[in-house]
């Protein structure tokens, strides 16, 4: 290992772009080991760059230079190195949740871009070569279709003249009720005629009668129908109620 | 024979009513941004964001001329144990590895006891780093049809949020998210 020289800290370290960063040098973080005479070497600069954002939230990401150090880098930040001429490779290790999107190497020749977050940069004597890579964050959503309970099917059945029949099936998704008596179908909805509920009326006959409903729910709801019955017994016999016609 | 699906004059005035106050009132509510919808909860912190959130589900419910659901808190509870759960044991679900799912969940919360019948549906979702945002997460379900139609269905009267620092995929740079959605009755 080659001992570091005074002058190590001001020629390898981090540039301060955020407070984060600050704080690691000022925690000692360590100095490239493989900093020659700065006469003949060349700065190699990796900056980190998340599409949408950046800040102490974003992310901390982890790379690794050939010439043997480890560094992490937050979105906006930047490290610069101090190396011989060479030929020098920059990995970044995958961070959970991010896509890495390549890197690219801007130097005196031009720019290069690598698709991999792999960069190798051929640095010369004096030179200055800035390798920003870039990761793009994901999102993820799923999504629970509507569960529903199965619909209440009520109704209520007049013995009087008129013998009208009111049937409410109450339920929280339904887009759609049809209604049958005695097999028979006499109506559908498709609108709430208050809250959860649809309403049908019929007239009916004395004697006993199955109201059946067919409930459609929510596209999407579990489960996506129900089937309801009930049985309503027959008017009582003898003289209607008072209030109802005879006949 | 009728079928009775018209809403009764008063109902249809008092929506009248509202509409136009609401008119009145619409670039003053659209201008109104939530507090935090920005900040990540590794940031403002899980009960700015749940908060966050909430604001943001009810002002696009406003926006499509939906009622507003309120905060129910057993589902708040349940969405929180979720979001918590899903981070720490690595998995993204609507049934958890123990295989209990949406209905299994909410009923363990007590949100269903007592009552016949009823109507679930839940929204999940993670983002990473600056996707863990209320505001980006929000628009991201609203960019999908199925939970735009959870977020914004008049089948559901209640809500619940839940958010924890951290992606089911590993790492702590990111949030995910449980919206649940009920309606119940006895």
């Amino acid at each position: 290992m080659i001992p570091r020289s005074p002058t190590a800290r001001h020629r390898t370290g981090l540039l301060l772009a955020t407070a984060a960063a600050s704080a690691l040098l000022a925690a000692g973080y360590p100095a490239a080991s493989t900093a020659q005479d700065p006469a003949g070497n060349g700065t190699l600069v990796v900056a980190k760059q998340v599409t949408g954002g950046s800040g102490p939230d974003v992310g901390i990401f982890t790379f690794s230079g050939s010439w043997g150090e480890s560094f992490p880098l937050s979105a906006g930040q930047q490290k610069a190195t101090l190396l011989p001429p060479g030929t020098y490779t920059v990995s970044e290790s995958p961070e959970p949740g991010y896509i890495p999107r390549g890197s690219s190497c801007a130097g005196p020749s031009g720019t290069e871009t690598f698709p991999a977050p792999t960069a190798t940069v051929n640095l010369g004597s004096g030179q200055s070569t800035t390798c920003t890579f870039t990761s793009e964050p994901i999102i993820d959503i799923g999504i629970q279709p509507e569960v529903t309970a199965n619909a209440r099917l009520r109704a209520t059945r007049s013995c009087r003249g008129h013998r009208k029949l009111v049937a409410l099936v109450t339920t929280g998704s339904a887009t759609r009720v049809s209604f049958a008596l005695n097999g028979r179908w006499f109506a559908t909805g498709r609108r709430p005629h208050r809250g959860n509920t649809f309403r049908a009326t019929t007239r009916t006959g004395r004697g006993p009668l199955e109201l059946s409903a067919r409930v459609t729910f929510t596209r999407g709801s579990s489960p996506p129908e129900s089937r309801l019955t009930r049985r309503i017994a027959a008017c009582p016999s003898g003289p209607a109620f008072a209030g109802g016609s005879r006949r | 024979m009728e079928f009775a699906a018209r809403r009764s004059a008063r109902r249809v005035l008092a929506n009248l009513a509202a509409s136009l106050l609401a008119g009145l009132a619409l670039p003053a509510i659209a201008a109104a941004a939530c507090p935090n919808e920005n900040a990540t909860p590794l940031v403002a912190g899980e009960a700015a964001a749940r908060d966050s959130m909430y604001c943001l589900v009810n002002a696009a419910r406003r926006r499509a001329g939906r009622r507003e659901l309120t905060v129910n808190r057993a589902l708040a509870t349940e969405a929180g144990k979720y979001a918590s759960r899903m981070v720490d044991e690595r998995f993204f679900a609507h049934v958890d590895p123990q295989g209990n799912g949406l209905l299994d969940r909410t009923r363990e919360s007590g949100y269903l006891n007592g009552y016949r019948l009823w109507a679930l549906g839940e929204n999940i979702g993670w983002g990473a780093g600056p996707l863990g945002s209320p505001k980006a997460m929000m628009a991201a379900l609203m960019d999908s049809r199925p939970h735009r139609r959870n977020i914004l269905s008049t089948n559901y009267r209640n809500m619940g949020v839940g958010v924890s620092t951290g992606i089911p995929v590993g790492g702590r740079f990111g949030a995910t998210y449980v919206q649940e959605f009920g309606w119940r009755a006895r």
